[in-house]
């Protein structure tokens, strides 16, 4: 990666994480754990139904309660504030159109669980208390339950000034899928129908404002994954210049696309702090963590093969129901899903068409997959599908319809540009991990019986490094790195971890640079003050993006260093070399870095002679692998790289319960070179999980009120280490061929393709046959109901 | 968040607990471990005025007098676990409790009179106590009743005890065990169970007799005996559950499983521990 790159070099190795031992005692702190003495804290009166109109708040008996500061309503608050801006803008032909953007809602109600108004006390307990005293009248009207229903000419529009529900629509097109379905030898047809699921993050959403009333200026420290734009968003807002806020955020519990910007709550802290001159603190309680819905999607798919098993044709249409359209980039996440077919398949036919309905129910939070998990779910279950009716083995029919190497780069009917990878031998490697023969054996064995083995194949192409023009910020990240007159390096970068240990992987790339240790190299993120502009957590861009960025900076601090070094030992600056803190003359002779920056600074005429002080470098990196200019068919290409993951999973299902068992999980993996192969690892597993989680047990259900019902992880189920057996793990390497150092995203891929797999293997020890329908997730009373059917085949 | 001020008492003897309850009328809660209590007191479906902890009323011994084996209203599942009694003398109490998930922070917390008291369709115990027979001791300012298990879970989160009463003990008849099995049906290790089979199989009077417990199947416990009078074996577990489960017309539903899933998976729960007892296999232990 530098050019002494060396036997030792950071890259490839897993040094113990920065922080670790804190994160494991408890030392680290969490925003939570920041809330200042003397805070207030906001309890909120949300709305019990879907739409409506209020008609009176009640407040007297609420501020009787002791300790209750004010209770403050949507009228007070847009008094003093604008709507929040989208962190994404419509797309056309929708550019422009108003959302719901006050963080407490003004005269009507649109969905379960929208903030009325704000109670804040001294006390948690008294704003809590004080919260179910304030009595709302509505006027209920009739809302607009389900995507279905969303489309009808009936139906109410769920946001005023639209003319329908329709959010968004999208038509992507290769070939001609009608007359290769006409001309197709074997054409399958299947359903799937995902229900709602979140990502039930360990730490909710908690922020934390305090408006400094001297020097006009607002601080808000919280659970961002997204700093700079919070803060623009927030400033837009409260009507401030961007620079009189400053947003921080520290540590955080798990972020998983959950904590991105546009929460109205973010809004309302900082309103309220500035209007009643307190700190104040929002910390939001489990029940409406559980309000983050999403993926709730419904597919409709056509596959079509010759009869020996060449795919010709593939089409798909879908509806999402992403609720009501609010400042967060939720509801962005469906019009993502098209875009990946067909995946890693060669499939010169391909009509996809998606369309994205606004519902009365809370907006969509963003969650890992972004969309793109269903699109490989529907794929691959296509796939299998297929190979059931053909009496193909899966994994057989796959292998002869992927790309193969030497056609990639390569381009998706969507536009986006496919970098690199080997489909073939990720297959086959996993084969091998997974031992697909003997489980066949076992599923065999089998197939009669009540406790039957299921196994299924899933392969996930997961778009990454998300780079939309309009949306704020967008395709780059920066970095700036210094070393202080001691030998200090830090580096302030625009990308944040949201717990994922992406600061040692960046501590270990500028370590490589400047021959450091990673732990000697400090890392600062998410603060808005002292960080350069940047996206945060999204899109696997922190080492994606912030990787080169960092290494550029720290390329561009080594020059000055060679420099400095040059003067100091008498050699010629491309010739030094940097080790063990040490830059090193050719002839043998060493100065440390410590003393190397203690001259430059303090003998500048001398050590720092033609060296530009101070030792610093601020670059940025845009990916080369986007295009914003239109192709033919009038698409952009807004993902840079493309991370892909062949998983296997065996279950045992119950046939008399429905219970699944999951028996055992392999994965092979490509993202290119990586930084850091344990933080590449253990993301990984923890999408898997996510993924099995997803597939089997995770759901948000809701009663005909569309209140929520399962707001407790009783309810809620995910996946616990008992559930699942270890995870099998292979990895494989093919460097993108645009990306500087040869990376592709990491943190969000291996999700979809475990959930494939696992959907697939219930279908499996179903018999795929028994229902062309698949509802997601797979719990024991839906397989139940299908059991019979499966007996029947 | 617990959202208002309560008065917590701790009193030192069963007649002081017992008028605080009374006088706390509807405002009165008695805790056991708190596992309950506390999380719908946190969530602010419970707002007691009063909270009873029957801390120091030495309601956690496990007594056995040679007939029956008595464990006190706040016995953790920890306890109760450790127990060399429990697990001798009450075998299909043992094996129910080792079944009990949640972990060291619930298990040193949450008690079986807790869990009793609440009546969820969807816990282990009530059914569990039904299959043992057992007898729930309750006390109040008006005097002391002892209530069968059968007449103790009168249905979803209600039981015979009155607002003024407190449990203080469970009481379970020691039989000669030949064989005893539990087994719960769960979506997944965090999931609540959605059917319990419990079962023992015994000797007395110079008879085998079977005793049955299906929890979570429907809003009380089933039960069913039966006594051994011909030969049976493990093909027979067919009919004698479909005997114990057409007591059962209506399942219960929750949020996980509506009752016409309970109804079909019962069967097969319930076939499985009739046939590890009537295997006449050694008692299941896990």
């Amino acid at each position: 990666m530098t050019s002494d790159h060396t036997a030792t070099s950071w890259i490839g190795r897993s040094p113990s994480r920065l922080n670790g031992i804190k994160y494991t005692n408890g030392q680290v702190r969490y925003s939570a754990d920041l809330i200042p003495p003397g805070s207030l804290y906001v309890a909120l009166v949300r709305s019990p139904i879907r739409r409506g109109v209020i008609k009176s708040i009640a407040v007297d008996a609420a501020l009787a309660v002791e300790g209750v500061v004010a209770v403050i309503d949507g009228r007070q608050i847009e008094a003093v504030t604008d709507p929040t801006p989208p962190a994404f803008p419509f797309p056309p032909p929708y550019t422009g159109r108003p959302i719901s953007g006050r963080c407490l809602t003004v005269e009507a109600v649109q969905y379960v669980g929208q903030a009325v108004a704000a109670v804040v006390a001294e006390s948690q307990h008294a704003a809590e208390a004080a919260a179910d005293r304030v009595v709302v009248d509505y006027e209920e009207l009739d809302g607009v339950s389900n995507g279905r229903e969303a489309l009808l000419q009936s139906a109410a529009i769920v946001h005023d000034g639209w003319s329908s529900n329709i959010v968004g629509e999208d038509r992507i097109f290769a070939g001609d899928a009608q007359a290769a379905f006409s001309r197709a030898d074997v054409i399958v047809e299947g359903e799937i129908e995902f229900k709602p699921s979140t990502a039930a993050p360990m730490e909710p959403i908690c922020f934390l404002a305090s408006w400094d009333l001297q020097h006009q200026h607002l601080t808000v420290t919280g659970t961002f994954q997204n700093p700079h734009t919070s803060r623009w968003q927030i400033s837009s807002a409260l009507r401030l210049e961007e620079t009189d806020v400053r947003v921080i955020a520290p540590a955080m519990g798990g972020g998983f696309g959950f904590k991105m910007a546009g929460h109205p709550e973010e809004v309302m802290i900082a309103a309220l702090s500035k209007m009643l001159r307190r700190p104040i603190a929002y910390v939001e309680n489990r029940r409406d963590t559980f309000a983050g819905h999403c993926r709730e999607q419904t597919h409709r798919f056509k596959i079509a093969s010759t009869y020996d098993g060449c795919i010709t044709a593939f089409e798909d249409e879908y509806i999402a129901d992403v609720g009501v359209v609010g400042p967060c980039n939720g509801w962005t996440m469906p019009l993502v899903t098209g875009t990946v077919f067909p995946t890693v398949y060669d499939i010169a036919n391909v009509a996809v068409r998606g369309t994205v309905v606004a519902t009365n129910k809370a907006p969509w939070r963003p969650i890992r997959g972004y969309g793109k998990e269903i699109a490989n779910l529907v794929m691959e279950r296509a796939i299998d599908m297929l190979a059931s009716r053909l009496g193909v083995d899966p994994i057989e029919l796959r292998l002869r319809n992927v790309h193969h190497t030497e056609a990639l780069p390569r381009p998706l009917p969507s536009g986006l540009n496919v970098d690199s990878g080997d489909y073939p031998a990720a297959i086959t490697q996993l084969k091998s991990l997974f031992g697909y023969d003997e489980w066949s054996s076992r599923r065999d064995a089998t197939r009669g019986s009540d406790l039957r083995v299921g196994i299924g194949i899933g392969i996930e192409l997961t778009p990454e490094g998300g780079a939309r023009p309009g949306a704020f910020p967008s395709g780059f990240e920066t970095a700036s790195i210094r070393m202080s007159p001691t030998g200090i390096v830090e580096l302030a970068i625009g990308v944040t971890s949201p717990g994922s240990g992406n600061e040692t992987a960046l501590a270990q790339i500028v370590a490589d640079v400047l021959g450091l240790t990673p732990g000697s190299v400090r890392i600062k993120q998410g603060d808005t003050d002292a960080v350069p502009v940047g996206t945060g957590n999204a899109s696997s861009r922190a080492i994606l993006y912030g990787g080169p960025a960092a290494h550029l900076a720290a390329m561009d601090l080594r020059g000055k260093l060679a420099l400095c070094a040059s003067n100091l030992l008498g050699a010629n600056a491309d010739e030094i070399l940097f080790e063990n803190g040490f830059a090193i003359a050719p002839s043998g002779e060493r100065v440390s870095l410590a003393d190397l920056t203690f001259g430059a600074h303090t003998k500048p005429f001398t050590v720092a002679k033609g060296v530009q002080l101070p030792l610093e470098a601020t670059r940025s990196f845009q990916p080369s692998n986007v295009r914003v200019s239109p192709d033919a068919n009038g698409r952009i290409a807004t993902y840079s790289s493309f991370p892909y993951s062949a998983h296997a999973v065996a279950i045992e299902l119950d046939t008399g319960t429905g219970h699944v068992r999951v028996l055992d999980i392999a994965t092979v993996h490509d993202c290119g070179v990586m930084i850091n192969p344990a933080l590449v690892t253990e993301q990984l597993k923890g999408a898997i999980v996510m993924g099995i989680g997803a597939g089997l047990w995770e759901e948000l259900k809701t009663d005909e009120a569309g209140r929520i019902t399962t707001d407790r992880f009783k309810s809620y189920l995910l996946p616990r280490a008992t559930d699942l057996p270890p995870i099998k793990v292979g990895h494989m390497s093919t460097p993108s061929p645009f990306h500087p150092l040869g990376l592709k995203g990491a943190g969000e891929s291996g999700l979809g393709g475990a959930l494939a797999a696992v959907t697939n293997a219930v279908a499996d020890a179903l018999h795929s046959d028994a229902s062309t329908k698949t509802i997601v997730p797979a719990t024991p009373p839906r397989l139940l109901d299908l059991i019979p059917l499966a007996r029947s085949v | 968040m617990i959202r208002s001020s309560i008065r917590f008492e701790m009193p030192r003897s069963l007649d002081d607990a017992l008028q605080i309850l009374a006088d706390s009328g509807p405002d009165g809660r008695v805790l056991g471990g708190g596992s309950i209590l506390v999380s719908a007191m946190s969530a602010g479906w419970e707002s007691p005025k009063v909270v009873i902890d029957p801390v120091r009323l030495d309601l956690n011994r496990i007594d056995e007098d040679g007939h029956s084996v008595t464990f006190g209203a706040r016995a953790t599942y920890a306890a109760l676990l450790r127990s060399e009694t429990i697990r001798t003398r009450v075998p299909l109490l043992h094996a129910m409790v080792g079944e009990v998930t949640g972990g060291p922070g619930l298990w040193n917390l949450a008690t079986v009179g807790g869990s009793c008291c609440y009546a969820n369709p969807a816990s282990d115990a009530p059914a569990c106590l039904m299959a043992l027979r057992a007898q729930f001791h309750l006390q109040s300012i008006r005097g002391k009743r002892v209530v069968s298990a059968a007449d103790f879970f009168r249905g979803a989160f209600v039981t015979d005890r009155a607002p003024d009463e407190m449990l203080t003990h469970i009481q379970v008849p020691c039989e000669t065990v030949i064989a005893v099995a539990y087994s719960k049906l769960k979506h997944s290790a965090s999931s609540w169970p959605m059917v319990t089979g419990a079962c023992q199989r015994s000797f007395s009077d110079g008879k085998e007799h079977v005793s049955l417990g299906v929890g979570g199947l429907a809003a009380r416990p089933v039960f069913a005996a039966w006594t051994l009078d011909v030969p049976f074996d493990e093909k027979d577990a067919e009919f004698l559950a479909s005997e114990a489960l057409a007591q059962v017309s209506v399942g219960w539903t929750d949020e996980l499983a509506d009752g016409s899933y309970r109804m079909k998976a019962a069967k097969p729960v319930t076939v499985r521990v009739l046939k590890r007892i009537l295997e006449g296999n050694p008692w299941k232990q896990k």
